[in-house]
């Protein structure tokens, strides 16, 4: 069934692009891209393969990319797939050396892996050549923190897309019913927040999580309530690499994670993607959520979403160790085996150019630009002036006060990760105490570290 | 001898193409298999690798998830299996004598069966959906709300064993249908010549001449059951958390998302013993006898 809700966020996706639709073209007039394209349309011919997340930001540059192949003749074949399919397939592609796509939606919390791994060309010599990269692309244009990411050992592998973080989203209209009027600012007040909406407005779930294990399941949101309780994943990062899940503190983190899913969530919500999260929320089923600021424009969604109007926008809550705001930057590069990498870069460029982020950011749902032309641009602050203006101002606060480390950036994250995700899960269901939860995944977590040789 | 090498030449030249396929798509992939489990081979790091002794069975020996998985796949073998067997005993009977209704929906009875894995998966993971599903949609008519199969470890497990028995039961009710048509009607006439009840009919004629058509089921049924990775993979995903997941899934994950070839490698080879444990007796104590008679 999760087809058919991807369906259901991608039709309100849709909504909003044909209500957005008109921009066709940029900013002054010419084809959208067109400043950063090589004339004379040198890859005429040429067909490439893009594989990405079905979200977005893909959807979104699906929209605009009749504009590319007008442009440059280049036929681009996007191939979109839920969370773990892209995942799985992406990496058994890569490790295969297989050339079967060229370019790649990178998930933020598989790019060390895939980096270490030199599963993708580098961009330096295409970036760095003007004949291939004009000045208008203007790289100096992409947020530092954004663009950081896509480098190791002194190579870029990958350019930004898509810059998140996590807003905690709160509807007046049910917490005024429960006699409350603030959003929760503290972890401690969110659990009593819960207590006292599922005793006042039963019929409506307090909060909406993901609870579905996996990276860009549980373990997205997860960080922010586990480092507010003092909780590490390891003992201290990156000096001392031994796991760090049995501390008091990550396991109280756990059992907090815990409650809130198992007994504050929406039914479900234990397996609960974000697919099933913005579902809830559109359908009015929940009275807060923690989730993706790329998100808005469809929790928010005017023609879809019971939330609109009547939701506001908070910080995501502190703890006793302080705020530790969410921050993820999905990436898009190249195969190392791609077979035609000049293309391959030309839409890389295009995809990832000043005019092309503005025009999707205007035209369609995407909102997370890695760029500051999109987020200065004043019609994209007019359109995202959601939540009576509350929604620009708490993002911007929440990426200035991201937490240093939010993830860490390892290449066994991928299996690390997951492990403990799938501790977390077994502790939501009542599987596993917590704490038995988390010794058994520090346990596998050692393995895999000393495995890996961080430590004997 | 002229002639007799001829006819073994020509018996070898037929089963050539079959023994090279055999070798090709059998053999020798088990016997990579096998070599790779003695190996630290990694998906991400392929051309470098080192022999590794038997560190992998080693590992497996004390890996909490694989035992807790090998318990989930005993699971599958037994219940469902044995759900299906009396399922499917009771609709061939009742098919076999000629009752109208069940006769009506016999071709029902085989859709299930001919649906891709899948799809069943899809149809099931749609039916059982909390709030959006079919099965919710149809309590709440009655103003009743479905229970949440997919939100607990029981519930989860519950929803795959329920599965699995309604995709598979069709063939045992169609393998058992068979093997009753073709008794012979004889016995069948004297035992009720001799005033044998119906009750009686079954447990001292029908059941003991059907056996050895059962036990083959049977045997097929088991070794079937570890195959159910596209159910899981479809409905749970082997969650929540991984209270459903069995030896290969596991095994699957291990190799495809942990990019461990070699315990994936070393996983396979304990299931591929697990299974011979297993089917090899059973095959043996149940089967060939009543062949060979």
């Amino acid at each position: 069934m999760s087809l058919s809700r991807r369906d259901f966020i991608n039709t309100a996706a849709g909504a909003a692009i044909v209500a957005g639709a008109g921009a066709s073209a940029g900013a002054q007039g010419a084809p959208v891209g067109a400043e950063v394209l090589r004339p004379g349309q040198p890859y005429r011919g040429t067909t490439l393969n893009f594989i990405s997340l079905n979200y977005l930001y893909s959807t979104g540059l699906r929209t605009v990319l009749p504009a590319f192949q007008e442009q440059t003749g280049i036929r681009v074949n996007f191939e979109l797939l839920g969370t773990l399919d892209n995942l799985q397939k992406q990496q058994l592609e890569l490790s295969t050396g297989s050339s079967a796509y060229d370019v790649y939606q990178i998930p933020p919390f598989n790019r060390p892996a895939y980096h270490r791994s030199e599963w993708l060309a580098p961009l330096d010599p295409f970036l760095n050549d003007p004949a291939l990269t004009p000045p208008a692309f203007e790289f100096n244009d992409f947020f530092p923190i954004s663009v950081a990411q896509g480098v190791t050992e002194n190579r870029r592998y990958d350019l930004p897309i898509f810059s998140a973080t996590i807003l905690l989203y709160w509807r007046r209209d049910i917490f005024e019913r429960a006699g409350l009027t603030k959003a929760p600012e503290t972890f401690e007040e969110m659990m009593e927040t819960c207590r006292v909406l599922k005793e006042r407005v039963p019929d409506i779930a307090p909060i909406g999580l993901r609870g579905a294990a996996g990276l860009e399941g549980n373990l997205w949101p997860f960080p922010i309530l586990l480092y507010a309780q003092g909780g590490k994943f390891f003992r201290d990062f990156p000096r001392d690499m031994r796991p760090a899940l049995t501390d008091p503190n990550t396991v109280r983190a756990v059992e907090m994670w815990s409650t809130l899913v198992r007994q504050y969530g929406f039914p479900g919500a234990v397996n609960a993607t974000h697919e099933e999260v913005i579902v809830a929320m559109q359908q009015g089923r929940v009275a807060m959520v923690m989730d993706g600021h790329p998100l808005a424009n469809l929790f928010l969604s005017a023609e879809r979403s019971q939330a609109h109007g009547k939701t506001s926008i908070a910080p995501v809550p502190r703890g006793p160790a302080g705020r530790f705001p969410a921050f993820a930057e999905h990436g898009i590069g190249m195969a190392k085996n791609a077979r035609n990498k000049p293309a391959a870069w030309e839409f890389i460029k295009w995809a990832t150019s000043k005019s092309v982020l503005l025009d999707m950011a205007l035209r369609t749902p995407y909102v997370a630009s890695p760029r500051r032309s999109t987020v200065n641009d004043p019609r994209y602050q007019q359109k995202n002036n959601l939540a009576e203006g509350q929604y620009l101002p708490v993002v911007r606060q929440m990426l200035e006060e991201r937490s240093p480390v939010y993830t860490p950036p390892i290449p066994e994250w991928g299996e690390v990760g997951d492990m403990i995700s799938n501790a977390i899960s077994r502790s939501t269901i009542g599987r596993q105490s917590a704490a038995d939860a988390m010794r058994q995944a520090e346990g596998e977590v050692d393995r895999i570290l000393r495995q890996a040789g961080y430590y004997r | 001898m002229g002639r007799l090498t001829r006819d073994r030449l020509s018996q070898i030249a037929m089963v050539a193409p079959l023994g090279a396929a055999l070798l090709l798509l059998t053999i020798l992939p088990l016997v990579f298999a096998v070599a790779v489990s003695f190996t630290d081979l990694r998906l991400n790091r392929l051309a470098r690798w080192n022999w590794a002794g038997f560190d992998q069975y080693l590992r497996l020996a004390s890996d909490e998830r694989w035992w807790t998985s090998v318990g989930h796949g005993l699971v599958y073998i037994v219940v469902p299996t044995a759900l299906q067997m009396v399922i499917g005993l009771v609709l061939a009977l009742l098919l076999h004598a000629g009752i109208r209704a069940v006769g009506v929906l016999r071709p029902l009875f085989i859709l299930p069966m001919v649906l891709p894995p899948v799809v069943v998966g899809v149809l099931w993971k749609a039916f059982l959906l909390p709030d959006l599903g079919g099965l919710d949609y149809f309590m709440s008519l009655f103003g009743l709300r479905a229970p949440g199969f997919l939100e607990t470890a029981e519930g989860a497990m519950g929803a795959l064993i329920v599965t699995l028995t309604w995709e598979w039961t069709p063939f045992v009710m169609l393998l058992l249908l068979a093997g009753l048509e073709s008794l012979p009607q004889d016995v069948f006439d004297a035992a009720h010549i001799d005033g044998a009840k119906s009750w009686q009919v079954l447990r001292y004629v029908t059941l003991p001449m059907l056996m050895p058509t059962i036990l083959v089921v049977l045997l097929f049924r088991i070794i079937e059951s570890t195959k159910v990775f596209p159910v899981i993979f479809t409905i749970t995903g082997g969650g929540p958390g991984n209270a459903t997941e069995n030896m290969d899934f596991y095994a699957y994950l291990t190799g495809f998302r942990y990019f461990d070839l070699a315990y994936s490698a070393a996983l396979l080879v304990a299931i591929l013993l697990m299974m011979a444990v297993i089917c090899a007796p059973l095959y043996r104590a149940l089967v060939r006898p009543q062949l060979q008679t």
